[in-house]
């Protein structure tokens, strides 16, 4: 047991002593072509002098200016519907004409932080490069929108580790016919998106009501109904109407029952109309007509009995007088 | 025959202590079922992991391949979201298909999706029915402006960029502040998409190119702010779909790597990965942002105690409801002013914003249309980052009863008049005829 551990353990010892050996020559000789070679200068994009020309709507050149990068070639160029903008421009990768792989216009709306039209570059025979942006492309991208927006170019490539960027000017777009409505790109990006679905509010706008007349042509006509009441009685107070012919005695009390039981009709006519219904006026009503028939009923023929009486009287008087 | 007694009751004891570790283990929505294309990726992204499981989630890592994947036993799903960290898988294994993942998504569930410029067909097709379009195959963003320069690095694919989408739903009061370091494929989301909230864009300089094909013209090409890098999807049932377009944004190398610009040279001891990817992951997984809405309440603002069968035109009424947020386990009151309720027969006829009293109430005092018929309350509210609100409640509305009207009028006064005039001279007149001499 003893000796084939003391083996193991002897074996292990040559491995690693082994490994050692293998692992120093690799070490020295990795470190002399490090040192040696110079460190690999990156390579730095650039851009030769650009033509910027405007073109119309039915392909017409309208103006053309050249210069180079951030020098504001287009100082607020007002674009109308179909116009568009060629920007022509040979790229230089360590001073040669190259072909990066990203050479685009952006156009970025100052109105509207976060929201840019591209347009990608063409490469032409001879080296150059042409990208056209107009109001059509601005429209595809990012609908109708209105106001300045701030032209630059960007050009890019794997082969160097920074891009190159540079301002061309700026393109003023006509305002957008809807007017404050906000843009509705295509596309949605992290800045420019719907936060919710708030719709515009709605209140119910309530029926008017009906133009009425007046009150004061009401009272008129109120006064013109009366008026015949007014003038009934005044015209019984002009004949000399009296009430000497009420009975006296049981037909007076008759007659008073009588004349009541019409005034609590005509109260109970006056009650419906102000609070009751139908089904408790009716019984009060039945009752009431058939107490007022029974008491008329008595008290006009204790009148006329009365009358009859009186009559009688007065004829024996006249007999006897004569 | 003492043992052979006891050993139903062992049986039922060890059961129930087995089944008590079990509900134990996993908390109510928090089980996570995460599914990994190489094995690598458990230790190449253990932060992101050990950060759901700070917050009570139960992760589940398994293989993409493993034969024994379920979501579902019979009806019961095993699961209450699932993150599918395997963009190259062509296939899932055991019981997962792409149709088992959208009925999964469907029944209410996350998904949490990351994506690679080499991303699989199955991938990219279950991205698109979710909503977010991935550009096409062998798509990578570049961006020759705000990459990553730490370190003398010159890669433009390893982009850097901080356009967040700002929302406090997801990020809380304090969104990341360096940027998020990515390399991945860009996806475009449609401005019609009224589901779909873009959490990521690149920098206005970042594009998606395949370099072995003409480069397309916008908007086709995902450029700038279009090229959306994290897509988050909430469905009309609440559940939630993250899109990323990058495996790598999720890995420890990115979260622990320091930033420099660079274009700007602007220097960060700490990308903002971790706390970007944790925010928008526990959003996903339903974490943030959740909105627990109570009944939807009405009543006549003259007798507040009963919730009335029907209204009557012009009656003035009050419609009331609870909303509050869940974030972390924590309920809070929801406060929002742009929370509206229509009260909509074909037609909304009254649609106004509710007002919040700050405790979770928010009502609203208006007066019944003028118009009789059967009118419904319509609560449709959209806010990205929240739940869906989506409630609906029939009331009819009656005409005026035949005493309800306005009685009395000046205009009748004549009419009144005359019938007064009537009865009296009737009355007179009896008097006058029976005793006048």
């Amino acid at each position: 047991m003893r000796k084939i551990s003391c083996l193991i353990c002897l074996g292990l010892l040559l491995c690693i002593a082994q490994a050692q050996d293998a692992a120093e020559p690799e070490v020295q000789a990795s470190s002399e072509p490090a040192a040696d070679s110079p460190p690999k200068k990156a390579s730095v994009l650039g851009v030769d002098s650009i033509s910027v020309t405007v073109y119309a709507a039915d392909g017409k050149k309208e103006s053309t200016k050249k210069g180079k990068l951030d020098e504001a070639l287009l100082k607020a160029t007002a674009l109308r519907s179909g116009q568009y903008v060629e920007v022509s421009f040979t790229p230089l990768l360590d001073g040669a004409p190259a072909k990066p792989q990203q050479a685009m216009l952006a156009a970025a709306s100052k109105a509207y932080p976060g929201l840019t039209a591209y347009a990608v570059a063409k490469a032409q025979k001879g080296g150059s490069h042409v990208a056209s942006l107009g109001t059509a492309a601005i429209e595809k991208q990012l609908g109708s929108l209105g106001g300045e927006l701030a032209l630059s170019l960007l050009l890019g490539d794997p082969a160097a580790p920074l891009g190159v960027s540079g301002s061309i000017g700026s393109l003023l777009l006509p305002e957008a016919a809807t007017g404050s409505a906000a843009p509705k790109p295509k596309l949605l990006t992290a800045g420019h998106q719907p936060v919710n679905n708030f719709k515009p509010n709605i209140a119910h706008i309530f029926r008017t009501p009906d133009k009425r007349a007046p009150a004061v042509v009401s009272l008129a006509f109120t006064g013109l109904a009366l008026a015949p009441l007014a003038l009934l009685v005044l015209y019984l107070g002009a004949l000399g109407v009296n009430f000497a012919g009420f009975p006296s005695g049981t037909a007076g009390l008759w007659a008073l029952l009588f004349h009541g039981g019409i005034a609590a009709l005509l109260g109970l006519y006056a009650l419906f109309w102000l609070r009751l219904d139908l089904a408790s006026t009716l019984p009060a009503a039945l009752g009431l007509g058939a107490f007022t028939a029974l008491t008329g009923y008595k008290a006009l023929s204790a009148l006329s009995a009365q009358r009859a009486a009186e009559a009688k009287v007065a004829a024996v008087a006249v007999k006897k007088a004569n | 025959m003492q043992a052979c007694s006891k050993l139903p009751l062992l049986l039922v004891l060890l059961a129930a202590a087995l089944l008590c570790s079990n509900v134990a283990d996993a908390a109510e929505n928090k089980r996570v079922l995460a599914l990994i294309g190489t094995s690598s990726i458990k230790d190449s992204h253990s932060q992101f992991f050990s950060s759901l499981k700070e917050a009570g989630f139960s992760v589940d890592i398994k293989s993409a391949k493993d034969k024994d994947l379920k979501l579902k036993d019979f009806d019961t799903f095993l699961y209450d979201s699932l993150i599918i960290f395997a963009p190259k898988a062509a296939k899932f294994g055991g019981d997962i298909s792409s149709a088992a993942i959208l009925d999964f998504v469907d029944s209410g569930k996350n998904l949490l999706l990351a994506a690679s410029s080499d991303a699989s067909d199955a991938v990219r097709s279950l991205a698109l029915e979710c909503g977010v379009e991935l550009d096409d195959k062998a798509t990578t963003v570049y961006d020759h402006f705000s990459h990553q320069a730490a370190g003398g690095a010159a890669d433009p694919t390893l982009i850097a960029t901080a356009a967040l989408v700002d929302s406090k739903a997801i990020f809380g009061s304090s969104p990341p502040k360096a940027p998020i370091l990515f390399k991945g494929v860009a996806a475009t989301v449609p401005s019609s998409a009224e589901l779909v909230t873009v959490a990521l864009s690149g920098e206005a300089s970042s594009y998606s190119h395949d370099p072995k094909k003409a480069m397309p013209e916008p908007p086709s090409l995902p450029v700038g702010g279009t090229a959306a890098l994290v897509s988050l999807v909430q469905a009309r049932n609440n559940a939630r779909v993250m899109v990323a377009g990058s495996l790598d944004m999720f890995s420890n190398e990115l979260f622990d790597a320091s930033v420099k610009v660079a274009a700007s040279g602007a220097k960060f001891a700490k990308s903002g990965n971790k706390d970007f990817a944790t925010a928008v992951a526990l959003w996903t997984l339903g974490d943030r942002g959740v909105l627990k809405v109570g009944a939807l309440s009405h009543h006549l603002v003259s007798d507040p105690a009963v919730e009335p069968s029907l209204y009557r035109v012009n009656d003035e009424v009050e419609v009331a409801l609870d909303v509050h947020l869940v974030e972390g386990g924590k309920v809070t009151p929801y406060q929002a002013d742009d929370l509206q309720v229509s009260f909509v027969m074909l037609d909304p006829y009254v649609r106004q914003p509710m007002t919040n009293d700050g405790a979770g109430r928010f009502s609203l005092r208006f007066t019944v249309p003028d118009v009789y018929g059967v009118f419904k309350y319509v609560i449709d509210y959209k806010h990205a980052g929240y739940s869906y609100i989506n409630l609906q409640r029939v009331v009819p509305v009656r005409p005026f009863k035949h005493d309800e009207y306005e009685r009395f009028l000046a205009a009748a006064w004549p009419y009144y008049a005359s019938v007064a005039s009537t009865m009296a001279a009737f009355f007179m007149l009896g008097w006058v005829y029976l005793y006048s001499k």
